[in-house]
């Protein structure tokens, strides 16, 4: 691995420079998340508890916790 | 080999920060947090001034009763001033949770006007004195009207900026606490914790190992378990968070959720009336087989409005309310965090690996706890210290009317803005498809949850739930 963000440890072992909260590839704003999931807002809310600080993965276009990680972590423009 | 190095979570960037303060921040930017502060605040004033020999009950103002529509000219003409102060107290509270939220005041409050002006008519059309004779409900009718217009007009994004299901509901359930007092939620809860458990444990693994049989992925399949046992749409998104689900997994999920939520709504009062179950125990089969809170609550209270109205139906309106609350919140809502935990310990450590590292913790129960339920326990908590050693005849004197009545009141209008939000939110168009296994699965489970639910609430607990009133 290289670029100049240090690297840490996935829960798995893999070496990720940082966790999905910090990744370019995370869409987590409840506005963009219902936008991209329709429906939800009729029986449910991107703004509740329970969804805590998820967001989509544009890469995996997995829905995931901001605390998982992967090895093509992009930090987020400064 | 790069060498590995433990540290602490990047640091946040400008756009992450700005992200964070505005719709990250666990008590601004979360609805379940402003549903607390708006509905205890709301039972705080009242309490407040119950104290103090006055009341709330000028602005807690509702239609009433009525057989000829100059009757309605004559209330709207005597209460126009307080439909008024109502409608701004409303838009000033939910107005200023949703800017919190992300949502712009200027575009909330015109929303939200429409939203009231239809909540107002509904309540109207449900005390007229033939309402019953014609099934007009307010609930049943609000997602039918909601439905009709959301299915029939493309309305502008800035139109919809009130239609907030779960802000509505949420706020109506913390409310709706005052009315709950602590010694019932004691009483009742264990005997909801269990039949709740009961359902949800089997209603799970049966869509599970329903999906697995047809060949689905086991997020999937998981997602779909969690929608059908816990707390619908919610209990699926959180779950697939936790065991990060593909999304079209909970594309899926909402699809199939929504639907069998929206069938529920109609069909369980329907049967129950036609049995002729009590308030209480109908509210507990609602409880127990509805897949949502807003969708369970509009059942619930449509059953309750057939109390009194509807011949052979006993039990008070509010039986059917206080069971279906007792068993969903308490029962099924209050544990999602718990399911989320476990299946991402699963996810982990038994299924195939996605490509995305997520990791299990003990943490994931609190991140994920509805924290509204919190409101709903305070609130009740309030009113029961307020009332402790108050005599039956001065609580039907004093407390119902000044405290009670008022509040009760709030929670019908909350609980009115959600039905009709939940029908303006109902876009056929939105939903995607489901395809035919995971709808097979879930409706298998919707089946075996329907029927288990309703042995459990009118035979094995059926005297426990008709004794709620």
């Amino acid at each position: 691995m290289s670029g100049s963000e240090p690297v840490r440890r996935g829960a798995a072992g893999h070496a990720t420079r940082g966790n999905c909260k910090g990744c370019r590839h995370h869409e987590g704003v409840p506005e963009s998340l219902e936008a991209q999931l329709p429906g939800i807002r009729t029986l449910s809310s991107a703004y509740g508890a329970v969804c805590a600080a998820d967001g989509l993965c544009t890469l995996h276009a997995r829905y995931v916790p901001a605390h998982a990680s992967c090895g093509s972590f992009e930090p987020l423009p400064r | 080999m790069t060498e590995i190095v433990e540290q602490p979570d990047q640091p946040a960037s400008k756009s992450q920060i700005s992200q964070t303060l505005t719709t990250r921040s666990p008590i601004l930017g979360r609805e379940d947090w402003w549903a607390i502060w708006i509905g205890l605040g709301l039972v705080i004033v009242a309490v407040g001034l119950f104290a103090t020999g006055s009341t709330i009950s000028w602005i807690a103002v509702a239609p009433q009763k009525w057989s000829h529509l100059p009757e309605v000219r004559a209330q709207l003409g005597a209460h126009w001033q307080q439909y008024a102060a109502l409608f701004v107290l409303w838009g000033v509270l939910f107005g200023i949770g949703a800017s919190a939220l992300g949502i712009r005041f200027a575009h909330f409050i015109p929303s939200f006007l429409c939203v009231y002006v239809a909540a107002l008519v509904l309540y109207f059309v449900g005390q007229w004195s033939q309402a019953s004779h014609y099934n007009l409900e307010p609930p049943l009718l609000a997602l039918a009207l909601g439905l009709v217009v959301a299915n029939a007009a493309a309305l502008p994004r800035r139109a919809q900026a009130a239609f907030r299901v779960e802000f509505y509901v949420k706020t109506g359930i913390v409310l709706l606490g005052a009315g709950l007092p602590m010694t019932l939620i004691a009483w009742a809860g264990p005997v909801a914790i269990v039949q709740a458990a009961i359902v949800s444990l089997v209603t799970f693994f049966v869509i599970y190992w329903s999906a697995r049989f047809f060949g689905l992925d086991q997020r999937l399949a998981a997602v779909l378990g969690t929608g059908g046992a816990v707390c619908g749409v919610s209990g699926s998104i959180a779950v697939a968070g936790a065991v990060g689900a593909r999304k079209q997994d909970v594309s899926i999920a909402i699809s199939v959720v929504v639907l069998w939520a929206i069938v529920m709504i109609f069909l369980l009062p329907l049967v129950s009336r036609g049995l002729g179950l009590s308030t209480g125990v109908a509210g507990a089969w609602i409880g127990t087989s509805e897949f949502a809170d807003a969708a369970g609550l509009a059942a619930a209270q449509a059953y309750g409005g057939y109390a009194g109205t509807v011949h052979g139906i006993a039990g008070s309106a509010d039986a059917a309310v206080n069971a279906f609350t007792l068993m969903k919140v308490i029962g099924r809502d209050l544990w999602i965090g718990i399911w989320a935990f476990v299946l991402s310990i699963v996810a982990t450590t038994r299924w195939e690996a996605t490509g995305v590292h997520t990791r299990a913790g003990a943490g994931e129960i609190w991140r994920r706890f509805p924290k509204f339920v919190l409101g709903f326990l305070v609130a009740s908590l309030l009113v029961t210290l307020v009332t402790h050693g108050v005599s039956y005849a001065a609580y039907k004197h004093s407390v119902q009317p000044g405290l009670v009545a008022p509040l009760q009141v709030l929670r019908t209008w909350a609980f009115t803005f959600a039905f009709l939000a939940i029908g303006l939110t109902t876009r056929v168009r939105d939903f995607s498809s489901v395809g035919a296994k995971p709808f097979y699965a879930f409706t298998i489970g919707v089946v075996v949850n329907v029927v288990l639910g309703f042995l459990l609430s009118t035979q094995v607990f059926s005297g426990f739930w008709s004794r709620l009133g």
